[in-house]
């Protein structure tokens, strides 16, 4: 193809990065294909952005995408021509993978096997991968030591032929369960289409090409779920890993409420508490907790209590360093990754697909959301003025105080009043950075604080309140960034806060998602004053929205009916 | 080694183990200074003198009048030159009469050809020399080999014994001494197989075989941009934000570059190469212009150092819609405003460069008339080869043809050539050349013409609604809404191109931050790009102006509120110099203030100003009388 086809929604850049027209006609066919091969980078509203790496096409042969089609997508889509250089490269990304497999050898080591004699010899002579070779079987096979088998992958990955790894896992300690048709809440229950590709793929029918592997789903899409699938396929002892102790009650939750395990089965591996069971869910804090820096991390040692059949990795663009060297130790065990983004602020991808595995799903947002599966996001700022007692104050206050003051904005419980009275009945959250002004605010409005210090007894009750909706609204700190699963809110207020990280804004939102009833729609508001450092920071979040896709407007305090 | 002291027919021998060798190995031998050891040709210096002579000056493939100079220094003495009867003039000129003489086949070759006897070169020996066409067997070979090379081009030499088989090696010889002597025919080595020839002097396609009509061309990757606008709209726009500052010799640093650099669109790379049009050259371009248009200014800053800013003209150009700035910027062209400095690249004239026309030549013909007319001839949207304009504009379209009627000695420059009683061929030349360079210097940076490659490679143009304007000072053209772009600004605050699209893609480089070229992402509009723009002198109202007109969807609600919200917070304030006067106590204060009477103005009980620092010497004085000393 070389001339312009302005009807096709791709251009394909020099840079590896796809833009990708959204109001072309052909842009769900072109993204379904596309979503197959290349990340996506960001998604505003007209074009989306995507970008073709070597994990991404690694990712695509590990899922039994041919090159051949990836460049036939490229090219077919395209509004102009593709830069031969890119044809080029991704036929040598892809050409790259499975080069190299990983087998077992009878004596229980593993074999290392090249498809021709000049890569053996390339990788006999590499100084990153032959310090895991310990023998030379023939021309184009070596053994390793099975304990080696993380480190050879991650080196593999470095040197960019990324091993195919058929050594097959462990069974683990045997576990029984099943997935409930009805939650033990009452709700039936059953899996969604695209959770069941997804645990699918992953399983792979209990074969060697499965058993490993990132599922990537929005959040809000019920990744959980298809963690908890997953275990009821591999039918063995499990560990998860996830992100905070609250997190970690609401794996238990869930897993009381919609498998047949029984809570004497399910340990909690906190710092509260540290209960090894056939399920054990720990967080990544306590994993890389130490008494000293530069001491070992003593509970590292829960990866080898238990022959485990499954670790799950819940959020694992968070997996800390250290649980990745760990990882790299248990290529034996059915490893699953669950995130809503393969974007690690650390730019460590590259373990993650040598550690963990390859992307086994990722489903679009949108195409959620037009299923309606997850709720349908407005993005608002509403913008106050200073009042005026507060201008000189703040004109003549330094930095760090001028973003105390705007967001600390007397006049924000007004407009969270107004907010409220506008969406009554739904339940919302209001989320600030500062206890003091939550607590000011919460007095007028009468709303019940949930922040750092509140018990965890305390906790749960508020969170149970608020799910039975008898609380509508509930004032909560930071701790609402992570894993705090309100299943029924539909509306944030965030009145203050910096933007602090891609994800932490992601969860933030995250919490509002979940598919409601009725319109489906849920409210995500920013209370910022006007012409102030907070509305320097309130921009950067505004941008990480609208590359995320979700509509962004802008008002006054005083639009507000 | 001269052309007459060769001895052709051991020449003719020595060609033979010439001819053995590789090309690779020949082009070795002829770069070199002698011949290399070991090679065959060691044995042969006369030889290789000969080669190396005729392969430094390759007069069949650039037969320039310079050519014909060099080549007749070389090869003939004074009495030779001076044998073919040209009057006693200056040396240009008796070259110039040379060339016109010897290089026509009307007038030289066809009547030796068909006319000449014995004796014909007596005229033409040099004092002290004999003749050359000593037999009638060598007139009749140099008759034979002067006529075929006439009518075929120029010939191999180690042909000539296989053409002229009936003719002795002597006789043969003989014939190519005396052609070469009166310059029927002249020697050089052939570029492309590095092979000795010998041929007349290369004469262009005789008016009547040149193409007279317009024959339209279909042209491929079309360039239409008129660059040199852009180009200082965003040097103006970068030297608003930070003055350049010059060196000494009023030339830029290099800084003003990278300031300047982002803000350039990219030409394809075929116009670049084919009218070597440089991104520093453009930069010192857009500069020059904006100084010949008062759009910006040297001023003299701190410690005597000198910087380029925007003059107050500029500071009310820059904010203005971009066709009304090309108008602005092609009227300037029509009519220069008096005074204005005209040097030879960058004069503000329509004509790229000037005419000395002198006085005693009488009046000027209307050249710039002629110009125009030569351009507005070429049917409107209609793609056609340069050389297609510049056959159909030959002599009778030449308004200097003229001067090859006037007698007597004159001088005349045209740009950078000086012509001195010019033949016909020079004086097309210069029209042509000033007709290509008006092509590449005004239409082309102007956006007054698209340029693009025709089927045979060849360069073609068409004369769009902007030329035309500047040709005719009339008429209306249409300049960025007209272009079909792809543009879509993003919630984002990216402005994503998914066509290229050159026009709006200078506008918006004069609010946005670049952050790539041709397609995709090319802008990011943010705080500090607004706050640049602000700074130029555009407001929201020019930026949502450009945007909305130029994207093909609508601007998203959240930019144009911060964009707004930007410019809102922008404010203007104004220095002027003022002299405190610092007193030691309060009732000095007050006796400064009382002699002062209204000059000063306290500031605090302690300090003074003086708002008109012209009068500080006359205040000096006036305290120095209270005894109040500076």
């Amino acid at each position: 193809m070389s001339a312009y086809q302005p009807e096709n929604p791709l251009i394909v850049q020099g840079d590896h990065t796809i833009l990708v027209e959204v109001a072309s006609p052909l842009y769900e066919e072109a993204r379904d294909g596309l979503v197959r091969f290349a990340e996506l980078v960001k998604a505003p509203e007209h074009i989306h952005t995507y970008r073709v790496t070597p994990l991404s096409v690694w990712n695509a042969c590990a899922a039994g995408v041919p090159q051949s089609e990836i460049c036939e997508t490229l090219e077919r889509f395209s509004k102009y021509t593709v830069p031969p250089h890119v044809l080029i490269e991704i036929r040598d990304f892809a050409s790259r993978y499975g080069r190299v497999k990983l087998l077992r050898h009878p004596s229980g080591a593993l074999v290392l096997s090249a498809n021709d004699r000049p890569l053996a010899e390339e990788i006999a002579r590499n100084k990153h991968v032959a310090p895991f070779l310990s023998q030379r079987l023939s021309p184009l096979e070596f053994l390793i030591n099975a304990s080696a088998r993380g480190e050879i992958k991650q080196a593999l990955v470095k040197i960019g032929f990324p091993a195919e790894d058929l050594a097959g896992y462990t069974t683990g300690e045997a576990l029984t369960l099943a997935l409930r048709e009805t939650s033990l809440s009452g709700r039936s229950f059953t899996l969604r289409h695209y959770q069941s590709d997804a645990v699918g793929a992953f399983h792979a029918g209990g074969s060697t090409r499965g058993g490993s592997g990132v599922v990537t789903l929005p959040c809000g899409a019920g990744k959980t779920i298809v963690g908890m699938a997953c275990m009821e396929q591999v039918q063995a002892s499990t560990l998860i890993l996830t992100t905070s102790v609250t997190a970690v009650r609401q794996w238990a939750a869930e897993l009381l409420d919609k498998t047949t395990l029984t809570a004497d089965l399910i340990g909690e591996y906190t710092g509260i508490s540290k209960d090894v069971r056939p399920v054990t869910i720990a967080t990544y804090q306590i994993m890389t907790w130490r008494s000293r820096q530069g001491d070992d991390f003593p509970h590292l040692s829960l990866f080898n209590e238990r022959n485990w059949g499954l670790i799950i990795y819940d959020e694992v663009h968070l997996l800390p360093a250290p649980v990745f060297r760990i990882t790299a130790g248990l290529q034996a065990r059915r490893r699953l990754g669950l995130t809503a983004t393969l974007v690690r602020e650390d730019g460590r991808e590259e373990d993650v697909f040598a550690l963990i595995g390859p992307k086994k799903a990722d489903v679009p947002w949108k195409v959620l959301e037009g299923q309606g599966w997850i709720a349908e996001a407005a993005c608002t700022e509403v913008r106050l003025p200073m009042p005026l007692d507060l201008r000189m104050p703040y004109a003549v206050a330094d930095d760090r105080q001028k973003f105390r003051i705007a967001s600390e904005n007397p006049d924000k419980i007004e407009v969270v009043r107004k907010l409220l009275e506008r969406h009554k009945g739904e339940p919302a959250l209001v989320i600030g950075m500062y206890i003091d002004q939550l607590q000011r605010l919460a007095g007028p409005l009468g709303l019940p604080v949930l922040m750092g210090t509140t018990p965890q007894r305390k906790r749960d009750e508020l969170y149970e309140a608020f799910k039975a909706g008898r609380i509508p609204v509930l004032a909560v700190s930071k701790v609402a960034n992570f894993a705090v699963d309100l299943p029924d809110a539909s509306v944030a207020i965030q009145i203050s806060g910096t933007f602090g990280s891609r994800q932490e804004e992601a969860q933030r939102l995250g919490r509002i998602l979940r598919p409601k009833s009725g319109a489906n729609q849920a409210h995500f508001y920013s209370v910022v004053s006007a012409d102030t450092v907070e509305q320097d920071f309130a921009l950067k979040r505004q941008l990480f929205l609208c590359e995320q896709g979700y509509g962004y407007s802008i008002i006054d305090s005083g639009d507000i009916e | 080694m001269k052309v007459l002291d060769i001895n052709w027919n051991g020449f003719l021998g020595s060609l033979a183990l010439w001819r053995t060798l590789p090309f690779d190995e020949r082009r070795a031998f002829l770069c070199s200074s002698q011949a290399s050891a070991g090679s065959p040709l060691e044995q042969h210096q006369p030889f290789a003198r000969v080669m190396r002579a005729l392969y430094a000056n390759p007069v069949h493939e650039v037969s320039s009048r310079k050519a014909f100079d060099e080549y007749i220094d070389a090869h003939f003495t004074v009495n030779e030159r001076s044998a073919f009867g040209t009057p006693q003039a200056a040396r240009s000129d008796i070259h110039g009469a040379l060339f016109r003489k010897l290089t026509s086949h009307s007038d030289w070759l066809r009547p030796f050809v068909l006319d000449a006897t014995m004796g014909w070169e007596g005229p033409y020996i040099a004092f002290g020399q004999r003749g050359y066409l000593t037999t009638p067997s060598v007139l009749k070979a140099t008759q034979q080999i002067v006529a075929l090379t006439a009518r075929d081009g120029p010939l191999a030499i180690a042909k000539l014994p296989e053409q002229f088989q009936g003719v002795a090696p002597a006789v043969l010889a003989g014939a190519i001494h005396a052609s070469l002597r009166y310059m029927l025919l002249f020697a050089s080595i052939r570029g492309e197989d590095l092979e000795p020839v010998i041929g007349p002097w290369p004469i262009r396609a005789p008016q009547a075989e040149r193409a007279r009509e317009f024959s339209p061309v279909e042209a491929r990757d079309v360039y239409h941009e008129p660059f040199l606008l852009e180009d200082m709209t965003a040097a103006l726009a970068a030297c608003i934000t930070e003055p350049f500052r010059l060196r000494s010799d009023f030339t830029l640093y290099a800084k003003a570059g990278k300031q300047i650099g982002p803000a350039m669109s990219v030409h394809p790379e075929w116009v670049t190469a084919t009218f070597a049009i440089g991104r520093e050259d453009r930069i010192t371009t857009a500069v020059n212009f904006l100084q010949a248009a008062k759009l910006a200014d040297t001023r003299k800053a701190g410690a005597g150092e000198r910087y380029l800013m925007a003059s107050e003209r500029g500071m009310a150009w820059l904010p203005r819609q971009p066709k009304e700035r090309l108008k602005d910027f092609v009227r300037f062209f029509r009519a220069p405003e008096p005074g204005q400095h005209a040097t030879d690249s960058f004069s503000y004239h329509f004509l790229p460069y000037r005419v000395d026309w002198p006085s005693y030549m009488g009046q000027s013909p209307d050249i710039p008339k002629a110009v125009a007319a030569a351009f507005l001839d070429v049917p409107a949207g209609v793609f056609v080869t340069v050389k297609n304009l510049l056959d159909r504009n030959s002599i009778e379209r030449n308004p200097l043809a003229p001067l090859m009627t006037r007698r007597g000695f004159y001088s005349i420059r045209i740009g950078r050539h000086l012509l001195s009683r010019p033949d016909e061929e020079e004086i097309e030349s210069v029209w042509h050349r000033l007709l290509s360079e008006f092509l590449t210097q005004r239409l082309l940076p102007l956006g007054g013409v698209a340029v693009g490659i025709g089927s045979g490679n060849e360069i073609c143009f068409s004369v769009t609604p902007v030329g035309r304007y500047l040709l005719t000072g009339e008429g209306d053209f249409e300049y960025g809404a007209s272009e079909a772009a792809e543009v879509v600004v993003q919630p984002n605050f990216d402005v994503v191109f998914l066509s290229q699209a050159t026009s709006a893609e200078a506008e918006i480089s004069r609010f946005g931050e670049r952050k790539g070229r041709k397609l995709g992402v090319l802008f990011h509009i943010n705080k500090k790009s607004i706050l640049s723009a602000a700074n130029t002198g555009l407001t929201a109202d020019n930026v949502m102006e450009v945007l909305t007109r130029v994207c093909s969807r609508e601007v998203p609600a959240n930019v144009e509120r911060e964009i707004r919200g930007w410019f809102g917070a922008c404010r203007r304030v104004k220095t002027r110099n003022a002299l405190l006067l610092e007193c030691p106590d309060k009732e000095t204060a007050l006796r400064v203030l009382a002699a002062a009477r209204g000059r000063v103005r306290a500031l605090s009980e302690t300090v003074l100003e003086l708002e008109n620092t012209g009068e500080r010497a006359a205040l000096t004085k006036k305290l120095r009388d209270s005894g109040i000393f500076f």
